[in-house]
């Protein structure tokens, strides 16, 4: 029951960073072995998805950080977008999800603690006190840090993504 | 273009976010089970009565550990009655078994929610039916009748919640009974005060804690339900807790008396 509540938001946060599947299975399959272990530092005044999360972030970022494992799972993931755009599978994507696809290439271009903390607000649905218990950062600095990823994220749409700007702005 | 996005720019964002396509999540818990299991494949923890065998044996070497300050900071003690296994934080001031407790006084729980608050509402005779096996209510004190809450939640294994409502304040509990299954998932955070008991003549644990439970919105969180201590016991396959503000004696009594 644990596992089967929150493996989705933790898979899917891995995939977020990742960008491959089988990364993304291997990371999360590995949070909850290292949380079942480390259960008795759980700080049980707290809610369990962040902590949770918390691990996968470090995972995920030691695994990104190995050059050949970021290089293989970027082209996967360049296959995976190719997918959903008008040159793939196109028939197969509505629009809202082409406009997840353009979102995800646009947050490819900002800084890795901006792209963290978008894809735990508005990508996980985490509220602001989760952010910060997943990310370690008290509430203000989550709040101004998400400031200044939307503002960059808006000017990399306005500049870049011109069909998503249209989406996110008419 | 997508034609129902309104409201901010964020809620725009919000929503373009939500759609989103991710693989199909995999079920993890086969695999997270299997590599759990290799752990658990290595010598066990004792349970607490192979325990009492096994710690004459280690005392020696514990008192030799606690006499290094840097061995006493990494030492945790591990007690495990039933499913339920208990990290004694190594700040307790007695960790050595021959050392007597003291006597826990109720206490303030790290959170409290409304017993209302659980996933898994039911009635007593449905609980009954659910469970595969029989669940017994304490019949002490006299005047605490039938539970006025039943869940039946399942954490990799049932787990059964009788709440008595205090009568004065209906929003709060006066007594809960935790019935474990043999395969529940019990994991239990660190404890810092911890005395041994028995109850009908098997090893029980008198702590405070707090338990793993599912609440009504889906979130599992480590709760209690009433303002007190925990007694902790287990009988044939059943590991028990009862979550009390009565003395430890008045507690023993009433699980004492479950027919």
């Amino acid at each position: 029951m644990l596992v089967h509540l929150h493996q989705e938001a933790v898979f899917r946060y891995a995939y977020l960073m990742l960008g491959d599947s089988t990364e993304a299975e291997d990371v999360a399959q590995e949070t909850f072995v290292r949380a079942f272990r480390a259960f008795h530092r759980f700080d049980p005044s707290r809610p369990l998805r962040p902590w949770l999360v918390q691990i996968a972030r470090n995972l995920a970022r030691n695994r990104w950080r190995s050059l050949k494992r970021a290089l293989r799972a970027e082209e996967r993931w360049k296959d995976e977008l190719r997918m959903q755009t008008p040159s793939g599978r196109a028939e197969a994507v509505d629009a809202a999800q082409l406009a997840a696809g353009e979102l995800r290439r646009a947050l490819q271009s900002l800084r890795e603690q901006d792209r963290q903390v978008i894809y735990l607000r508005f990508f996980l649905a985490l509220s602001v006190e989760e952010t910060g218990q997943a990310l370690t950062l008290p509430i203000g600095t989550v709040k101004s840090r998400l400031n200044r990823a939307l503002d960059r994220l808006r000017v990399q749409v306005r500049t870049h993504h011109p069909s998503l700007r249209q989406v996110l702005e008419e | 273009m997508i034609d129902s996005i309104s409201g901010s720019w964020e809620d725009r964002l919000r929503t373009v976010a939500s759609s989103t396509v991710y693989p199909k999540t995999p079920d993890l818990w086969p695999s997270v089970e299997i590599r759990l299991g290799r752990v658990e494949a290595t010598p066990r923890r004792p349970r607490l009565r192979p325990a009492i065998v096994i710690a004459a044996i280690a005392l020696a070497l514990i008192a030799g550990l606690l006499a290094a300050p840097e061995s006493r900071a990494a030492l945790f003690r591990v007690l495990q009655v039933g499913v339920v296994r208990i990290f004694v934080e190594p700040t307790t001031p007695t960790p050595v078994p021959a050392t007597p407790f003291p006597t826990l006084m109720p206490g303030p729980t790290p959170v409290l929610r409304p017993p209302q608050d659980l996933s898994g509402a039911t009635t007593l005779a449905e609980a009954q039916a659910k469970l595969g096996f029989a669940l017994l209510i304490p019949t002490y004190p006299p005047d605490l009748g039938e539970p006025d809450l039943v869940f039946v939640q399942d954490v990799d294994g049932p787990l059964a919640i009788l709440v008595w409502l205090d009568p004065e304040d209906p929003t709060t509990a006066r007594l809960a009974l935790h019935v474990l299954g043999p395969e529940t998932f019990a994991g239990k955070s660190k404890t810092r005060a911890i005395e041994e008991t028995q109850v009908r003549g098997s090893d029980a644990l008198w702590l405070e804690g707090t338990h793993f439970l599912l609440l009504r919105n889906g979130s599992m969180e480590f709760l209690s339900l009433v303002t007190g201590n925990v007694l902790l016991w287990s009988e044939e396959e059943l590991t028990y807790r009862l979550e009390t503000n009565q003395s430890l004696e008045e507690a023993i009594r009433t699980a004492e008396s479950l027919r």
